[in-house]
């Protein structure tokens, strides 16, 4: 597939400038910059050049407003939309396109979680036929994930040429999903995140603290991440999370059994604009002291204000991160099955539930299991759910597990498990740097 | 003397940050120690049973655990690992970037004197615990430190620099066209280890372009003419290689219906050293054709022992901590004459697909540069190369390798050709 001039619509966004980066360097071509205003598009530059880290690619990035879109679209081979998250902008935004756009120019969208469907309607056939879902992660430099998405009426040579092309050339770790809400890495994480707001919410008083940083203590990176999940909220702006579980819950309630819901002070933040690190105060924000230095501090649901964080004594926690220390994963996991302390069996509950949902997500959303740890690995920077389930004892073990777990009983005991023999299609992705030895 | 075989074995994941990820030495030990008997089928039961009758040993390549990590004393951590290793013979091997390439050395001579059945060569560094500026720092304990790196910020890269302006000088070369052929070399690295699934920067970006833009914000110049395109990583990893001598690689290699032909072994080899300074190794070198003579003759002593050319090397590992660095190797390999060594890159002999591929592995600016483990790295890539293994990188029908390791501003050579 040859690829010498690709559109990127919304390059003025965080992940609109990082992509025209990541394209300018590796697919070598020209990339029209298309945002509101030149003195937006040529900011623009300076972030997809510092993105990849090469000055080399300047002269392939064209700063462009839409009144130039027409010419844009005409020129291009591909065109990616990176609008805001919003169905009848990103429609507007297509009509244009596909009065524009040439005969072969493959138009993309880099929803997270829209109907492709839906966004496709306004193309002709043959528009329909190269229109596709490619879902990039953020940061896409650091982050190689990539949901392709295609239909039923795609071009079935193109749809191929170009996910090899977004493998190959891009080094995209591409995996072909299902047109369902929030694809697969976003419905597995997003799913996660929210049950732990959740607990977080049930929880707000326990050990001295309770709420966010308890639960952050309970899963943090010894679990198999880099970031403790209400972190992650936190840096992923809560905004951001509610609309994602919205449409989730919307359109995908079965998943579910109605146990989702986004947590009253998610929404009670988002309603005071306390939307996570990107606006001084979330989750978390920080406090300086009198002496210039700075306090990590976390919103205390119960008092609704914000208190320093709790150091909580988890001695499994303790224990976990000190065979980590020394590569051995298996006993550290072990440490965790065997304790019986609230906070153990609270973690084990949310590992046990990441694996089931991972593979149940996988076989509904795209090809395989080895989809879901494609998506978590390179997408979350977690652990590949087939790695923890092997961890865990594998589908026996996991069964035990929710055999002692009332919880789990209640919220997966009906489900079938079977599907947790379904094995790998490809050799596995190395587990071990997913696991940090640190608290 | 006894022939020495090599059974293989595994390096770690060198996009891994085992400061970032809070894990020490023993967990990358452990963890490149289990890689490696899970490629090669041996197991901690094999230690074990050598063990017994002293006939296993321990031969760790190590730079500089003091600086990095505050430890020493390498060739005792297996122990660490497992109780199998307590009582095995284990030492560690310094000879700064050639440090495993010293340990592989030591290991080989134990087997050739016939004291070993199997020698386990453990490559390792943890490089990340510390910032660059400090790395660099560290690092110059590899030259003459109080001389050539005191109050030096980066001495290294100032150092190959330096053997850029003596090639420019010395054989009155094009500045452009030796920059751009330095360039070329970067980018073909780069290139190479895309395909290498456990190169450091197999994710990363670099063009020719780009490596030819010096001096810009994003590809500043860090010594002399070159830049940090012309610059290998900071890495953290570890490389574990199984040497064995013909009893045991016979018995290797019935038990897994192989034939003994099929295992590759240590054809030739070379170790020499050159004055520790680098302006008294470009004296000394004058009197000779080539700028690092010494390096040259560690390659001959190789290809001597073989009783082979370079014509018969079907592929090559190199030292490439700078750009600089490769493009002196390639007359020490003897595929030009020196002085000329550019028309072996314009011409593409030395990618993967010219007649003499050279690091088709991305090299030490591709894969990255865990110090004490590179010279590992290379021979186990050999190993990989001449026995089919180099999954995404393989020089079809490569039956012969030779790699250069060196210490220091090529202060220490060391070479092997590894083939079947």
């Amino acid at each position: 597939m040859v690829i010498n001039t690709i559109t990127v619509i919304g390059a003025n966004g965080a992940v609109g400038s990082q992509v025209c980066g990541l394209l300018a360097a590796f697919c070598n071509a020209k990339v029209f910059m298309v945002s509101r205003s030149m003195e937006k598009s040529i900011a623009a530059i300076e972030q997809a050049v510092k993105s990849v880290r090469a000055d080399s690619i300047r002269p392939l990035l064209v700063p462009m407003t839409y009144h130039e879109l027409p010419e844009c679209v005409q020129q291009s081979d591909w065109v990616f939309e990176s609008v805001a998250e919003d169905l009848a902008v990103k429609l507007e935004i297509n009509t244009h396109i596909a009065k524009n756009r040439r005969v072969g120019t493959i138009v993309s969208s880099g929803t997270s979680g829209l109907s492709i469907e839906e966004l496709a309607a306004v193309f002709n056939e043959e528009g329909r036929s190269l229109y596709f879902g490619t879902h990039f992660f953020n940061p896409p430099y650091n982050l190689p994930f990539m949901e392709f998405t295609q239909m039923q009426w795609s071009n079935p040579v193109v749809a191929t040429d170009f996910y090899d092309y977004l493998q190959s050339v891009v080094l995209r770790k591409t995996v072909q999903t299902n047109d369902k809400a929030a694809f697969l890495g976003n419905r597995i994480g997003f799913l996660f995140l929210n049950e732990v707001a959740q607990f977080a919410e049930i929880h707000k008083k326990c050990s001295g603290g309770g709420g966010i940083d308890y639960l952050d203590a309970i899963l943090g990176p010894f679990t198999g991440r880099s970031m403790a999940p209400l972190n992650t909220v936190d840096f992923v702006g809560l905004d951001i999370h509610v609309a994602i579980m919205e449409n989730l819950i919307e359109k995908a309630p079965e998943f579910f059994s109605g146990e989702q819901k986004i947590p009253q002070f998610v929404t009670r933040l988002v309603s005071q604009g306390r939307l996570g690190r990107k606006s001084g105060s979330g989750l978390f924000k920080m406090e300086y002291l009198p002496d210039g230095s700075k306090q990590k501090m976390v919103y205390d649901i119960g008092l609704d204000s914000y208190r320093p964080l709790q150091k909580y004594i988890l001695p499994y926690a303790d224990r976990m991160v000190t065979y980590l220390q020394d590569g051995l994963y298996q006993e550290a996991i072990d440490v965790l099955l065997a304790d019986s302390s609230d906070e153990a069996s609270i973690c084990r509950y949310f590992l046990v539930k990441y694996v089931v949902c991972s593979y149940i997500s996988a076989l509904e959303v795209a090809e395989s299991v080895d989809s879901a740890d494609i998506a978590m690995a390179y997408g979350y920077g977690w652990v590949p759910p087939t790695s923890l389930c092997f961890l865990l004892g594998g589908r026996v073990g996991i069964e035990n597990i929710i055999e002692r777990d009332i919880r789990l009983k209640e919220s997966i005991g009906s489900l079938d498990l079977s599907v947790l023999d379904n094995e790998r299609t490809y050799p596995p992705i190395d587990y071990r740097r997913y696991f940090k030895a640190s608290r | 003397m006894e022939q020495v075989f090599v059974l293989g074995g595994e390096q770690s994941d060198f996009e891994r940050n085992f400061t970032k990820e809070k894990k020490n030495l023993v967990s990358l030990l452990r963890e490149t120690l289990e890689d490696s008997f899970k490629a090669t089928s041996l197991d901690y039961s094999t230690i074990a049973e050598l063990g017994k009758a002293d006939r296993v040993g321990v031969f760790v390549g190590n730079f500089d655990g003091e600086h990095y990590l505050n430890q020493g004393h390498f060739g005792a951590f297996l122990t660490e690992v497992s109780p199998v290793f307590n009582g095995i013979p284990s030492a560690r091997y310094e000879a700064a970037c050639a440090s495993s390439a010293i340990a592989i050395d030591a290991a080989m001579t134990k087997i050739q004197v016939g004291a070993l059945d199997l020698a386990v060569v453990v490559g390792a560094e943890l490089m990340k615990t510390v910032n660059s500026s400090v790395c660099g720092d560290f690092l110059g304990s590899a030259a003459y430190q109080a001389k050539e790196a005191a109050g030096i910020s980066f001495p290294f890269p100032k150092l190959f620099g330096r053997l850029a302006d003596v090639y420019l000088e010395r054989y009155a070369l094009d500045e452009k066209r030796y920059l751009d052929c330095l360039a070329e070399i970067s980018n073909k690295n780069y290139s190479n280890a895309k395909h290498n699934p456990l190169a450091q920067t197999r994710k990363w970006f670099m063009s020719l372009e780009q490596a030819k833009q010096r001096g810009t914000s994003t590809n500043s110049l860090v010594g002399g003419r070159l830049a940090i395109s012309d610059c290998s990583q900071v890495t953290d990893g570890a490389v574990v290689v199984f040497l064995a001598s013909e009893k045991f690689a016979r018995e290797y290699a019935t038990k897994r219906n192989l034939k003994l032909d099929a295992i590759p072994r240590i054809l030739g080899w070379g170790h020499r050293v050159a004055p520790l300074r680098f302006e008294a190794k470009v004296e000394e070198g004058k009197a000779t054709p080539y700028v690092l003579p010494w390096t040259r003759q560690a390659v001959l002593d190789a290809y001597a022992r073989a009783n082979l050319s370079v014509a018969d090397i079907d592929v090559f590992e190199t030292h490439d901590c700078f750009t600089s660095s490769e493009y002196a190797a390639i007359s020490a390999f003897g595929i030009t004459d020196p002085g000329k060594e550019y028309q072996a890159i314009e011409q593409g002999l030395v990618h993967r697909q010219g007649s003499h591929p050279i690091n088709p592995s991305g090299g030490l600016i591709g894969v990255g540069h865990p110090v004490g483990a590179s010279g590992a790295r290379m021979f186990l890539d050999l190993w990989k190369q001449v026995s089919n293994n180099a999954e995404g990188y393989q020089i079809d029908g490569a039956k012969t390798g030779m790699m250069l390791n060196i210490g220091g501003s090529a202060t220490t050579s060391c070479t092997f050709v590894v083939g079947r």
